[in-house]
């Protein structure tokens, strides 16, 4: 089964999360699968789609998740 | 912004409907990449963009179009919308300088006053303009494999 | 899982029980010598046959099933003691531990009944039965479980790694593949996860388009243009689809033009006029891209600097001029008013001094200010006598003040007057730069066609008729698919920048406010398929790197014995999915004319660097090969010993090696663990009789 947290750390040593998230390289060392409410929708919305799909969960479920995830944020 | 300046601003000239082919070949409607935009052959971004050279053309070549009331313009974007700032600035200056028009007096014109002195600035645009793409047209008729090159619309600047 | 043991009962030329056909390992490398025709491939097919119900037929040189092996599974000696009516049973098992210390013992067995001398009935499958140790004991393990099992003791993906032939190592690295290496960097690692997170995104990312696509429909002013640009959206899309897929099929044939073409380059055999010419066409090749780059730039951007530097503008200075001069006319008498509302400004207000003040001063003919005097009919006694008279004098305004206007002009028109003088120069400098790029890339064009008809005189020098043609036509291949590529990038470019503009249109028709949430989840899916695609290639970049620095350490090691040019390996990255191994020198040049040993040698480091690269599957797995030294120098066989005992937990080897040594201290290996000798035996010592035959098994003290 995958690891979660290597594919979680390896999306975090990507820079270019930095620049699509507008987040600072320091806070995104802050990230774990704990959820944040008040976390940035796209972060959010990685750590839903690494922690679906280490789950083993379809394709679609995946998906279905992520956008529970967004519309969660958008409409609390 | 004062009145006067509202009004030049607010120019919305326009380009003689024969004219309105010679737009579709060479502006790129809606932007679009350098890359894009030079593989069709379309060498300006937006309508004004042409307008403002065949202007400048018009002008340097001293070859003005008479535009009279009776010809029903294809009207396009006001002058306000049109960019670079500076190129704008030279236009208008240029302009003033070709109408017959007293600067000082138009601070105390009424509305209507204004409106008519406006409209004669917004003549020597349309006329300049109109002249420049009647020589670019002729170019075109005279030429047409030299109106695909590359530098079709730099070679008229000298 | 690790072996313990392995023992065979009448199995192929392993005549006799269990007891006088065991082999135990332990950890560290286990050598199993015999000369060839003294069962050591049949010791190969007792592990196969085990776990795969399997054996290699050397006659038809390949894996067969039980089934079609029919009597050969049995040994011959076995077969001519049976009794016609009675039974053979030939028997393999195979002792496993995992990595929790759980023992397992596998047992595979057929049985054949014997008609006459010549006939056999045996039975259609084998039987597998598989014992789990259990505190004190051994249970039976139920039949459901034995798959599970089967695999736990070699997943099937490691398989072909860690357990091989010697003469597959060259197919299982084929270094004219690009997918070789690939595959097994992708079966053997995570890359997949990566992928399936890139298709998942992907996936999102179309899905929530189509969403926020049917969110706009529904707010358009326009239902039946917006109907019209869906039409057109999916039809783009779907050309962006073939567009892709034919870009992806032209490199990939590019890729394999570029190793043929290559390949061949590096069979000419003058080396040092190979490379410098190698060296020259990289460097040419370089430039004239880089140039071609520029070029391509300047030219789509050229009518830009129409604007951008302010070209337009060429010509117009008479009317600015002109213009200089109506506001300087226009700033006159705009200074002239405006001192004149100053000078009403300036004067004292009507009621200062009051008039009873002023009357009086006219009485007393004296101003009480200065104290002069003023006698009556004088100047001061008119000046006095006015400021009964002033009245209110209002100052005057514009109604539309254009000095602020005007002066913008003046100056903006100004600060560009030397610009405008500067445009002759600015357009002829930009046309000197094209066209000294132009020449440039005629020049290194001219260059580059010499240096690869001198590639080409070299290759006719050297080679067969059949190279030089194989060599043209990689070539023309090379250029034809560079060729495709440059066309599918300038289409996808142009497909990818319609589809942004019908996306506009599409959002210019929206009335109202799309739902926040289904246009967040558009923006978010798109985001999150760019990031899983970058890290995709990060993550494979990464790994190619780790594994080049594994394997050369590995290949390093084996190698040091031998003092002839070795070169490293080097990985290069195609693309993001697909990597090609190569032997260089220390410059990069790709070092031709490596031995086949040298080669095998390299293979072989690159396997188990591969393997390396998950440290459980080197400490949990047995790693099992059948002469992997065969084509090999001793020196790097010993390197190969060497390495295999550094990296594995434990290994078993097949191997004609140390046939002379008769004792297991004889063997300069480290980290060495049961050694063996296998001896075919023949009683009456005829070698074309093999119904006696049996196998000694010795095992080799110090």
């Amino acid at each position: 089964m995958a690891n979660r947290n290597e594919i979680l750390n390896n999306f975090i040593n990507n820079e270019e999360l930095y620049e699509l998230s507008g987040l600072s390289p320091e806070s995104l060392n802050d990230i774990s699968f704990n959820p944040d409410p008040a976390g940035d929708v796209l972060v959010e919305s990685l750590k839903k789609l690494i922690h679906s799909y280490c789950k083993g969960e379809a394709k679609i479920t995946v998906i279905k998740n992520i956008n529970i995830e967004i519309e969660r944020i958008y409409r609390p | 912004m004062n009145m006067v300046e509202k009004k030049i601003y607010s120019i919305s000239p326009g380009y003689l409907p024969h004219f309105k082919p010679m737009f579709k070949n060479y502006v790129q409607f809606g932007g679009g990449a350098d890359s894009q935009r030079y593989v069709k052959g379309r060498y300006f971004s937006n309508v004004y963009e042409m307008y403002v050279f065949a202007f400048f053309l018009g002008l340097k070549k001293e070859k003005p179009f008479e535009i009279t009331d009776d010809d029903i313009l294809v009207k396009f974007w006001e002058v306000e919308n049109w960019k670079p700032q500076e190129i704008r600035d030279h236009l208008i200056a240029s302009s003033i300088a070709r109408t017959d028009i007293d600067l000082f007096s138009l601070q105390d014109l009424d509305e209507r006053e204004l409106t008519a002195e406006i409209g004669k600035l917004k003549n020597t645009i349309e006329k300049y303009a109109n002249g420049g793409l009647k020589i670019i047209a002729t170019l075109i008729e005279e030429d047409p494999d030299s109106a695909e090159q590359d530098v079709f619309f730099i070679g008229m600047l000298s | 899982m690790i072996i313990n043991y392995i023992s065979m009962q009448n199995f192929q030329c392993f005549y006799g029980h269990h007891e006088s056909n065991k082999v135990a390992f332990s950890d560290g490398i286990n050598v199993i010598i015999g000369d060839n025709g003294h069962g050591k491939s049949k010791l190969w097919n007792a592990f196969y046959w085990a776990l795969y119900d399997q054996i290699f037929d050397s006659d038809r040189e390949r894996f067969v099933t039980t089934p079609q092996s029919e009597e050969s599974i049995f040994s011959d000696r076995a077969k001519k003691e049976c009794a016609v009516e009675e039974f053979v049973k030939a028997e393999i098992k195979l002792e496993v531990v995992d990595s929790r210390g759980e023992r397992f013992e596998i047992y595979r067995t057929l049985k054949a009944k014997k008609l006459d001398d010549r006939n056999w009935e045996v039975a259609p499958t084998s039987k597998l039965l598989i014992r789990r140790y259990k505190v004190t004991q051994w249970q039976a393990v139920n039949e459901s479980e034995h798959p599970s099992i089967l695999e736990r003791v070699l997943p099937g993906h490691l398989k072909p790694y860690m357990w091989f032939q010697g003469e597959q190592v060259n197919s299982l690295m084929d270094f004219q593949n690009t997918t070789s290496l690939t595959q097994a960097i992708q079966l053997l690692s995570d890359i997949t996860d990566y992928d399936q997170l890139v298709e998942i995104t992907r996936d999102g990312t179309h899905k929530s388009a189509n969403a926020l696509r049917t969110e706009q429909k529904r707010l358009s002013s326009d239902s039946s243009k917006s109907e019209d640009i869906e039409r057109k959206v999916i039809a783009k899309q779907k050309e962006l689809e073939d567009e892709e897929r034919d870009r992806e099929s032209n490199t990939k044939n590019k890729e394999a033009a570029e190793i043929g073409f290559d390949g061949l380059l590096n069979s000419i055999s003058d080396a040092e006029k190979r490379a410098e010419n190698k060296a020259s066409l990289d460097s040419l090749t370089n430039k004239r891209d880089t140039n071609v780059q520029q070029l391509d730039s300047k030219i789509q951007a050229l009518n830009k600097k129409l604007f951008s530097s302010h070209w337009v503008l060429k010509g117009c200075e008479p009317s600015i001029t002109d213009f200089s001069g109506k506001y300087t006319k226009f700033l006159e008498y705009h200074y002239q008013k405006a001192a004149l509302d100053k000078i009403a400004e300036s004067q004292l207000p009507v009621d200062v001094p009051q008039p009873i003040f002023v009357n009086k001063m006219l009485a007393d003919e004296a101003c009480f200010v200065c104290g002069h005097l003023a006698p009556k009919g004088s100047d001061e006694y008119k000046h006095i006598s006015g400021l009964l008279d002033r009245k209110i004098q209002s100052s005057t305004t514009f109604k539309n003040d254009c000095s602020s206007l005007f002066k913008k002009l003046y100056d903006n028109t100004t600060e560009y007057k030397n610009v405008i003088l500067g445009i002759d120069s600015s357009i002829s400098e930009e046309f000197s730069l094209m066209a000294k790029l132009r020449s440039e890339i005629s020049s290194d064009n001219k260059s580059i066609e010499d240096i690869n008809k001198s590639f080409g005189e070299l290759v006719e020098k050297d080679q067969s008729e059949n190279i030089i043609k194989e060599f043209r036509r990689h070539k023309k291949s090379l250029e034809d698919y560079q060729d495709a590529i440059y066309v599918n990038n300038i289409n996808i470019n142009q497909i990818t920048d319609e589809l942004e503009r019908l996306k506009q249109q599409t959002e210019k028709l929206v009335v109202g406010s799309p739902n926040k949430a289904v246009e967040a989840t558009a923006d978010i899916f798109n985001k999150l398929f760019e990031l899983a695609l970058s890290t995709r290639g990060l993550v494979f970049s990464n790994l190619v790197k780790d594994l080049e620095k594994s394997a050369n350490d590995i290949y390093q090691s084996m190698a040091e014995r031998n003092r002839s040019v070795i070169g490293r390996l080097n990985l290069r990255i195609m693309d993001s999915k697909t990597c090609f191994p190569e032997i260089v020198d220390s410059d990069g040049n790709s070092l031709a004319g490596s031995n086949d040993s040298n080669i095998r040698l390299v293979k072989l480091a690159l396997m188990m660097a591969v393997l390396k690269s998950r440290s459980t599957w080197s400490q949990n797995y047995c790693l099992v090969s059948d002469a992997p030294t065969s084509k090999m120098s001793r020196n790097y066989s010993e390197g190969f010993y060497e390495a295999l005992g550094k990296n594995f937990r434990q290994s078993i080897v097949i191997t004609f090696d140390f046939v002379t040594e008769t004792k297991k201290s004889d063997i300069k290996i480290n980290n060495l663990g049961k050694v063996y000798k296998l001896n075919s035996v023949i009683p009456d010592g005829d070698r074309t009789k093999r119904d006696d035959l049996y196998t000694e098994i010795k095992e080799l003290d110090l």
